[in-house]
């Protein structure tokens, strides 16, 4: 495998290279494996991605998933309980994580390629065979419920980020769910969303395509897929929607105030390769000031989720949200021009040169189908009409949810005369 | 049959007969340019792509004489984003005019503190007519630097990655590259660094000072404390102060005396990893980086013996003993254990590693396994060393956040026990063996990384002063004792050279909880007959609550039932 041929697909429209770099292979069980090949040090990274809908999720218990990620985050593995796993990964000098996000579990390990048998083991142990202890579940049931390790602002953070299917952010369970979800429940999920078919492998690092391959069918060919629970439908005790106001405030006397807006993915009027160049513009944005209020912004990484976040300390605030909307406005009423385009599509080029300097980086690319040459000729294409459809769409006004962390109850009342509200507030009385 | 394949993997990994050529220092070719500057460079041909980062020696602890601060307004100021010269020369009147106003007003507001006055109260004519000179002074620097800043030079060679850190240290600055603009990156970089444009200071100190209102400074209060008393009287003692006068008593010219004689060749390290040939870009970088001027005695705003000594004399390790400070905060709990430790550069440096690896190194590491998994005493438990540098005396840091239900001394209790444990007990080799093998492996994935590479050979070469410093545990090859391991706790991890930092909500103002509310209601009814309102009487109460704080959740209870039934006496 050529370096070269790499960094020529990741920084550029050109078509595949004849040598393919980025080596794929699928094997009988479903899995997906990608390999990166690069033989300068004994290291292997190893990534298991595994895609789920949030679809699966039974109606009622929407906090399985955070559940069930941090029942096996807790538990043993294979034929260990969570400390012998632990000492075994360290014992091989190994580096072992495990992240839940909205809709994905991810395994990532990094070993020395001497001991990757071994290692390997132990990452398809924590995936496939982790031990859901009846006793551990119910202490950490206890320990969600009371969810004495979240503040009040960590609780609407993390609904916030629930409420606009954020998929870059850890997924936490969500406590007012979790006495509704039964041990068998959790099974059930495990066995229906943790399946090779629905899971994505990738390599990189000191082994070449036949040895991937032979890794992959001994560690993981027997990962069969098994028959797939259904999902269950509404409980007996039917549990009412009621839709989450769009504005939540926690209230308190915090150095500084903060104010978020955020949504999910527009069902119409972007696309994935707006969503690409995106983040470039909108830091551009970010960086020209918004009335003396500074933003951040953040767009997830699979261009599901946006959010826009500034902050200001606590004897500003009053200027906080009325800079913010001003802010907003102006984004969705400037948009962007041809010279943005061109400096947010060479910059993207640029980023996806330098994955070659960053293997993480690049795994977590490959997982996520972000480095699909048919991407890159679609952001090629694209037009400043194109994108600034986009911007429009992703901060549509209706759809924006809104996050007070540390305001004051004129402040809320502030954000609800805007037309941001009515609020749901925590910490403090109004 | 599992375990035994992961038991032989181990033996296999550890034993004597493993392939040491396997595991390898990075190829790094260095050179000093013909100033002083030093460059390493290593290759990997094909990637298409270049990480560089520069390094300016000095950091928070040697800043000549100006607060620890002053390192990061000149990192934020000069490297955030590329000022081309000609407008930063003509933006000077302007940061003039704003530095003038600004401490005129800050001397009104210090003046009327001084006799009790609240600033923002019937402000006066000359404090109004101060702050509208500052404010159109920064709306013209912000319009002619805003501009600018949207696609910034370095925005258009295809910068990624941007990233500015500050340590004690060094500060540093890096970015990923297109091979193809590395020659003309380095016209744009050396000119920054001749240049030395800081007209974006006064932009980046409102920020800063934003960022110490909100209660996010730069370093954690926290360690603040500790550093101030484990270190007081040595260069890393007042390196996490961040306050909000330091940084308004600053002018612009009084940083740009300190980045003149700071941002020098001979303080200089350029490191870079990618798409480069070493052979071909010393030349271009001794054309672009060789004519930069040595710092002269007399841009030298700070005279005397310089502060870092390689060779530390070991008396230096011992504070006036054992410290024990007790704080109280809003609502931060932890407790830190600090025990001064020597330089990177000292022989006893790889027996520390060593030893912080089996103490918190891994997430199977003794206190981590004691702490969180086994007793459920912590949340979270973490060891450094190198805090908060590593060019001279520093500290071994021990963390720890208590679990919910736990008490801070109980904390204290359990780590005072394992390290303890591990100056009277043998450990045995295989654990100093794993720690080594945790080690060497660390090494080796922190040179997968081009960023991870260049910001650990740069902040080696600016430490210790030799890069190979940052890959100790392969250069050793294995060679630690357990006996050796014991010799250093025994000689390091003492009482004389430890401070103990217990950081808490205080008890009268943010009770942990209904039964310390409860607590000190019951207790202040007690003690008022007796001792009235007193300050005496708060201090009682608060020492009462800290020790009542020891007990289990039960045993509070009860106290506070008899105290309660003394009280309805």
């Amino acid at each position: 495998m050529s370096r070269a041929a790499l960094a020529a697909i990741l920084g550029t429209v050109l078509p595949l290279a004849a040598q393919e770099p980025i080596q794929t292979f699928r094997l009988p069980t479903g899995l997906t494996c990608i390999l990166v090949e690069n033989h300068e040090r004994p290291l292997i990274r190893a990534e298991l991605l595994c895609r789920w809908q949030l679809a699966e999720l039974p109606a009622g218990k929407e906090g399985l998933g955070g559940f069930l990620a941090a029942a096996m985050a807790a538990g043993g593995a294979g034929s260990s309980n969570r400390a012998g796993f632990l000492r075994a990964v360290d014992g091989l000098g190994a580096t072992f994580t495990f992240q839940a996000r909205m809709g994905s579990y991810r395994w990532d390990l990094t070993t020395d390629s001497r001991v990757q048998e071994a290692a390997l083991d132990l990452l398809v142990d924590a995936a496939a065979r982790p031990v859901l202890d009846g006793p551990q579940v119910e202490t950490l049931r206890q320990a969600l419920i009371k969810d004495a390790s979240r503040t009040p602002r960590e609780l609407a953070a993390a609904r916030f980020m629930w409420d606009i299917q954020d998929p870059g952010t850890l997924l936490a369970p969500v406590s007012t769910a979790v006495e509704r979800i039964e041990y068998l429940d959790l099974q059930d999920f495990r066995r229906r969303v943790i399946r090779p078919e629905n899971s994505v492998l990738a390599f990189y690092g000191d082994l070449n395509l036949d040895q991937a391959r032979q890794l992959a069918l001994m560690h993981l060919g027997i990962w069969q897929p098994s028959a797939q629970p259904p999902i269950p439908g509404a409980p007996d005790k039917a549990v009412p929607h009621v839709p989450e106001p769009k504005l939540a405030a926690v209230l308190g006397a915090d150095p500084a105030t903060e104010c978020w807006a955020g949504a999910s993915r527009p069902p119409s009027g972007s696309s994935p390769a707006a969503e690409e160049l995106l983040p470039w513009l909108l830091a551009r944005t970010s960086r020209t000031g918004a009335e003396d209020v500074p933003l951040t912004i953040q767009l997830a990484p699979e261009g599901r989720s946006l959010v826009l976040k500034a902050r200001l300390p606590q004897d500003r605030r009053d200027l906080l949200l009325p800079g913010f909307l001003a802010a907003l406005e102006r984004m969705r009423r400037d948009g962007c021009d041809a010279s943005d385009l061109e400096h947010a599509r060479s910059r993207w080029r640029a980023a996806n040169t330098a994955l070659t300097l960053h293997p993480e980086a690049l795994l977590d690319r490959l997982t996520a189908g972000r480095l699909d040459p048919a991407l890159a000729k679609a952001v090629g294409d694209l037009t400043v009409a194109d994108l600034n459809q986009a911007i429009r769409a992703w901060l549509a006004p209706e759809r924006l949810r809104y996050l007070l962390l540390g305001a004051d109850a004129a402040m809320v009342q502030q954000a609800e005369k805007a037309g941001l509200g009515p609020a749901s507030t925590l910490g403090g009385d109004r | 049959m599992r375990a035994v394949f992961v038991s032989l993997a181990i033996a296999a990994l550890i034993g004597a007969s493993a392939p040491a050529q396997s595991l390898r220092l990075p190829a790094v070719t260095e050179r000093p340019l013909r100033n002083g500057l030093r460059v390493l460079v290593v290759e990997r041909p094909g990637t298409g792509a270049v990480r560089v980062q520069v390094f300016i020696k000095g950091g928070r602890a040697n800043t000549g004489g100006l607060p620890p601060v002053a390192a990061d307004l000149l990192g934020r100021s000069l490297f955030d984003r590329a000022l081309p010269d000609p407008v930063a020369r003509k933006l000077e009147p302007l940061l003039d005019q704003e530095e003038g106003a600004f401490e005129a007003l800050r001397l009104e507001r210090l003046a009327r503190a001084r006799v009790g006055q609240d600033a923002t109260l019937s402000p006066s004519p000359d404090r109004q007519s101060l702050k509208a000179l500052d404010d159109r002074a920064m709306a013209d620097l912000d319009g002619q630097i805003g501009g600018l800043e949207t696609w910034d030079a370095l925005d258009a060679l295809g910068a990624t990655g941007r990233s500015l850190v500050v340590t004690a240290d060094y500060v540093s600055y890096g970015m990923d590259l297109p091979a193809a603009a590395v020659a003309s990156w380095m016209q744009v970089e050396a000119a920054r660094l001749r240049g030395l444009a800081l007209g974006r200071f006064p932009l980046e100190r409102d920020r800063l000072l934003q960022e110490i209102e909100s209660g996010t400074p730069p370093s954690p209060p926290s360690l603040s404390v500790l550093l101030a008393t484990a270190l007081s009287g040595r260069p890393y003692g007042l390196a996490g102060e961040f306050h909000r006068s330091q940084v308004e008593a600053m002018g612009w010219r009084e940083l740009q005396t300190y980045a003149r004689w700071a941002v020098s060749p001979e303080n200089t390290t350029l490191v870079l990893v990618g798409d480069v040939k070493a052979a071909s870009v010393f030349d271009t970088l001794e054309s672009a980086f060789g004519s930069l001027p040595r710092a002269t005695a007399s841009e030298a705003h700070w005279q005397g013996v310089p502060v870092f000594q390689a060779e530390d004399p070991v008396s230096s390790l011992e504070s006036p003993g054992g410290r024990r400070l007790l704080v109280s905060t809003t609502g931060d709990t932890r407790v830190l254990f600090g025990w001064r430790i020597p330089p990177a550069n000292h022989p006893d440096g790889a027996a520390l590693r060593a030893l912080v690896q089996i103490l918190g190194g891994a997430p199977s590491a003794r206190l981590s396994q004691d702490l969180v998994t086994s007793k459920g005493l912590a949340r979270r438990v973490s060891v450094q060393m190198g805090v908060p540098g590593r060019r001279d005396v520093n500290l071994l840091v021990i963390e720890a956040e208590p679990a919910p239900g736990h008490s801070l001394d109980e904390l204290e209790q359990a780590i005072e026990d394992e390290v303890l444990r591990l100056q009277l007990e043998p450990l045995s080799d295989l654990e100093v063996r794993q720690a080594q093998t945790q080690l060497e492996a660390a090494e080796v994935r922190a040179q997968e990384d081009a960023g991870t590479l260049a910001l650990n050979l740069g902040a080696a070469q600016c430490q210790g002063g030799d890069w190979r410093m940052a890959f100790r545990a392969l250069e050793t090859g294995g060679n630690l004792k357990p006996v050796e391991l014991q010799r250093v706790a025994r000689s390091y991890l003492v009482p004389p050279r430890m401070t103990l930092v217990m950081l808490g909500p205080d008890p009268l103002l943010v009770p942990l909880d209904r039964t310390e509310s409860r607590l000190l209601q019951v207790l202040t009814a007690l003690l008022r007959p007796r001792l009235g309102e007193s300050a005496q009487a708060q201090s009682i109460l608060r020492e009462a609550l800290r020790q009542l704080r020891m007990l289990t959740p039960a045993e509070r209870e009860q106290t506070l039932k008899l105290l309660e039934s003394q009280v309805q006496k």
